[in-house]
């Protein structure tokens, strides 16, 4: 069987204002992964965690709280039903939009 | 088709999908672990009867994707495509239904024979899903069993499939199964049609999975199409893909890798739509006991309680409580521990059964069968009750899904130092609150996913003060620090820690290489954890040590026998101290000497350290024969007197040189306040000086038995605390000596069972022979450094 799909591809060339790193989402905060500009392991390796270009996420911990400038705690996101820790280094590298 | 009457069934699936539980339930206790060649990542499979068929399952490891980037991911994919077993099942999450299918579409196009085990039904269900079996089979076309691992709902079907499966397998490529990858699609074609003419190629790889793959620009893929093709056809087609994917690029479309992900995620999204139906939302849990277990305070106030607690309670239950029931050595019945109980039946029951049974003379057969076999054996099978009871308990941390919680919160700190979140276990349960085993911590690793940080975990842990280590410390506390006791096990404490985490950076830098790998985990739902997989997991791992290192073990502490038992004296009524002055190990002692006595240790510190590489607790004893001292049911009366004799010479020579000593000491006090080493060694001086000369001889028992009864531990017994009063009276024995010691033994190369399960677990002898030389280097630079300094100081 062949599955039909319309184009899938994301609009990274163009990156609005709203565009920002995860590292910089606080606490609570909700938004659409735009893209992983990971190497190609740990960009597989989110991928088969449900982390796409597309995906809704929400900050559930950690994250740039708005008493401290920037924290190194681990990031934890609710994707789906999928609750994943990410560490400071990766999630800047992870751009997303509120 | 003939019938097979062996099947090759292997079980795939991402962490956390249950896939362990579904290998236990289908395999029993029929399993066994290996490593698969060349990589550190750990093999497991096993087998079960089906009628008269034999099915081998072999569990593969638990990966998120299948690129070829991990060497768990390398494996996988190489045991797919070149073992070809009949029958693959996939695990999956049923609560979690897009991301499982984005893995099974990547197993889908290697044209495998597939059957998904739709395992955590009960999650599903718990969260109001409804999933349409029957839709998703049909458009996947492959059977979907749901079902349940923890309680082995489906678990039976799943066994009929697999026969089923096996039955009509065949050599053709049983899936057909195809992502329309939209604008790819014309360059896949290309791809496809060229190397479907590559007849080796096409045998063992589906051409269209290799396109994919070359668009992916997977190194692997290439390696296998350069290494099947022996013509230059293969460089003008790779040229080619480049060039097309290129153009693709420029067209304005995103990287193919992308693209191809993102169908797959779209096509996945799509199915689970059309399948899955959500009645209601509950609230989770989960995300409320995150809410403080992840927390950066409370979180690390409960890993460090539930660590304690785990410590505690393992090592109680093993080797603390009295709460197994047992025969004493009267053939009375009463309340022992595990440890003890195994123990007894190596030191007394089985010798007595050889006694009864053979009526052996005593001599070297004696010996060797007593003292080195019966007696290597039980120190196998005395680790058993430790394995078992930290296994039953990590297997709690990891059903429930704690453990990724622990890493989430020690991530930053661990990472300093090169290590992970998970280093934290290992290295408490190795000894990381003075106390505890390394051989177990070693095996612990084997939960963690990166390789790199385990095996640096792995090579520190032997630097905790593990519970061997305990009685030399409380020796030569007892001997030279009993004032200070607190304050230098503190320190202990620390210094390995330090050490550790030093050595960790410095290692990870130098000789593992590599980046640390980034936090990236998955959280999982806290479940329940199931008794059943617990005492599957604490009673395998306990088999697989004595499996797998018990021989090793069992070997090299015969050799250790050899080396402290022979030559044989010519005088069979010599002691054994005497005798042990004569053996190999004190040639060896002896050859040492010139190196080590710049730590200050002299050829009778060096035979008892020889003897810890058997254990290190082994020290303190073999250190009491070299210095004479008997426990008290060998106080017979020809031993006695040879002894005495001996001591007598001894002590004369000793005491004028102590005499130089304390003076030195004295000295030494007046310039270095603030070292709690002198301070000791003059608090202890009077006592001393004040112990006639002539002790030894007579009215020995009334001395010692006076300063023995100071010394209040239970970590020595009656041996250890004379030889602890005996050491202060010995020349060259002073606290910093004593200190210098402490810090080798802390150190200087870990015990030789937990080196043989090193080599197991990493599956590289070169990992024990790193940690072996890393260990006795830094025990002796450190020891040399610290003698040689304060030395120097003090004057």
């Amino acid at each position: 069987m062949i599955a039909n799909i319309d184009s899938p591809t994301p609009e990274t060339a163009f990156r609005s204002e709203k565009v920002d790193y995860l590292s910089h989402f606080s606490e609570g905060q909700s938004g659409t992964i735009v893209d992983l500009i990971l190497e190609p392991e740990l960009q597989g390796r989110l991928m088969g965690m449900g982390l796409f270009a597309g995906t809704r996420f929400r900050v559930l911990q950690g994250g740039n709280s708005s008493k401290t400038k920037s924290s190194a705690r681990p990031i934890l996101l609710a994707i789906g039903d999928t609750r994943i820790a990410l560490g400071q280094s990766v999630a800047s590298k992870i751009l997303v939009e509120k | 088709m003939d019938e097979h009457n062996e099947i090759l069934a292997a079980l795939v699936g991402q962490p956390n999908s249950g896939k362990s539980t579904v290998f236990n339930y289908l395999t029993g206790l029929h399993q066994t672990v290996a490593n698969y060649p060349g990589v550190t990542v750990t093999k497991k499979f096993g087998h079960y009867h089906d009628g008269k068929r034999r099915i081998e399952v072999v569990d593969l490891p638990g990966t998120y994707s299948l690129t070829s980037y991990s060497q768990e991911e390398r494996v996988t994919r190489d045991f797919l495509l070149l073992e070809r077993p009949e029958v693959v099942v996939i695990v999956i999450d049923a609560s979690n239904l897009r991301r499982h299918l984005y893995f099974v579409f990547q197993l889908l196009e290697l044209q495998i024979p597939l059957v998904i085990c739709l395992n955590m039904m009960d999650i599903a269900r718990r969260r109001c899903l409804t999933i349409d079996i029957a839709g998703l089979e049909k458009m996947l076309g492959i059977p979907v069993i749901p079902a349940n691992g923890r309680t082995g709902e489906g678990l039976e079907e799943l066994r009929r499939q697999i026969n089923t499966i096996s039955a009509k397998h065949d050599h053709e490529s049983p899936v057909t199964w195809k992502i329309n990858y939209g604008t790819l699609e014309p360059l896949i074609e290309a791809f496809d049609t060229a190397l479907s003419q590559k007849e080796p190629l096409v045998q063992d790889f589906p051409p269209r999975w290799l396109a994919i793959k070359l668009l992916e620009n997977d190194r692997e893929a290439r390696r296998i199409i350069q290494h099947h093709t022996h013509d230059k056809d293969w460089e003008t087609l790779l040229e080619s893909c480049m060039k097309k994917v290129e153009d693709y690029e420029k067209q304005g479309g995103d990287s193919p890798r992308k693209t191809i992900a993102a169908s797959r995620n779209v096509l996945a999204e799509t199915i689970e739509k059309q399948t899955v139906q959500r009645t209601f939302i509950p609230h989770r849990n989960s995300d409320i006991i995150d809410q403080f277990l992840c927390h950066p305070f409370f979180g690390l106030i409960s890993v460090a309680a539930v660590m304690f607690i785990t410590f505690q309670l393992a090592f109680n239950l093993a080797d603390g409580w009295t709460w197994f029931p047992w025969f004493n050595e009267e053939g009375v019945f009463e309340w022992n521990t595990p440890f003890g109980a195994v123990e007894s039946i190596f030191s007394i029951w089985i010798p007595l059964l050889f006694d009864f049974c053979f009526h052996l003379p005593e001599g070297d057969l004696h010996s060797l069968i007593y003292d080195g076999v019966i007696a290597g054996i039980g120190g196998v099978l005395t680790f058993v009750p430790t394995i078992f009871f930290i296994f039953l308990f990590i297997s709690i941390l990891e059903q429930s899904g704690y453990i990724a919680r622990v890493v989430v919160v020690l991530d930053r700190l661990m990472r300093f130092f090169g290590l992970h979140g998970q280093s934290i276990l290992p290295m408490i349960l190795g000894g990381g609150i003075v106390g505890g085993c390394a051989l177990p911590a070693v095996m612990a690793t084997r939960s963690m996913r990166e390789q790199r940080e385990r095996i640096l975990t792995i090579m520190v842990v032997p630097l905790m003060n593990c519970g061997a280590k305990v009685p030399v410390f409380a020796l030569l506390i007892s001997a030279f620090f009993l004032e200070y006791q607190g304050l230098i096990l503190a320190a202990i404490i620390l210094i390995s820690w330090t050490i550790a985490l030093i050595v960790a950076s410095i290692l990870g830098k130098l000789f593992v290489g590599g980046e640390p790998s980034p936090l990236v985990m998955e959280l999982p739902t806290y479940q329940v954890p199931s008794l059943r997989d617990m005492l599957f997991t604490a009673g395998l791992q306990s088999w697989w040590f004595v499996k797998k290192a018990g021989t090793i073990i069992l070997a090299v502490n015969i050799f250790l026998w050899v080396l402290m038992y022979y030559p044989r004296p010519d005088n069979p009524d010599t002691d054994v101290s005497t005798q042990l002055a004569g053996s190999y190990a004190a040639q060896l002692g002896h050859i040492f000497e010139p190196v080590s006595h710049y730590a200050g240790f002299d050829w009778r510190d060096n035979v008892a350290l020889i003897g810890g590489f058997a254990a290190k607790e082994v020290i303190v004893s073999t250190m009491a024969t070299m210095y004479g001292i008997e426990t008290e049911d060998e106080n017979d009366n020809d031993n006695d007197n040879n002894e005495n004799e001996n001591e007598n010479e001894n002590e004369n020579e000793n005491n004028k040189n102590n005499e130089n000593n304390r003076n030195k000491n004295n000295s030494n006090n007046n310039d270095n306040e603030n070292k709690n080493e002198y301070e000791i060694g003059n608090t202890d001086q009077p006592k001393a000086e004040n112990i006639p000369k002539e002790f030894v001889v007579e009215g020995k028992e009334k001395v010692l038995a006076e300063e023995i009864e100071k010394i209040d531990t239970e970590k020595l017994d009656i041996q250890g605390k004379r030889l602890a009063v005996r050491l202060r009276l010995e020349a060259g024995w002073t606290p910093l000596k004593a200190f210098v010691l402490m810090l080798f033994v802390m150190i200087y190369n870990p015990c030789l069972a937990t080196c043989a399960v090193i080599w197991r677990e990493t599956g590289h002898i070169k990992y024990m022979l790193m940690t072996m030389a890393y260990t006795n280097g830094l025990a002796l630079l450190l020891a040399v450094m610290v003698y040689q300094v304060v030395s120097f100081l003090t004057g």
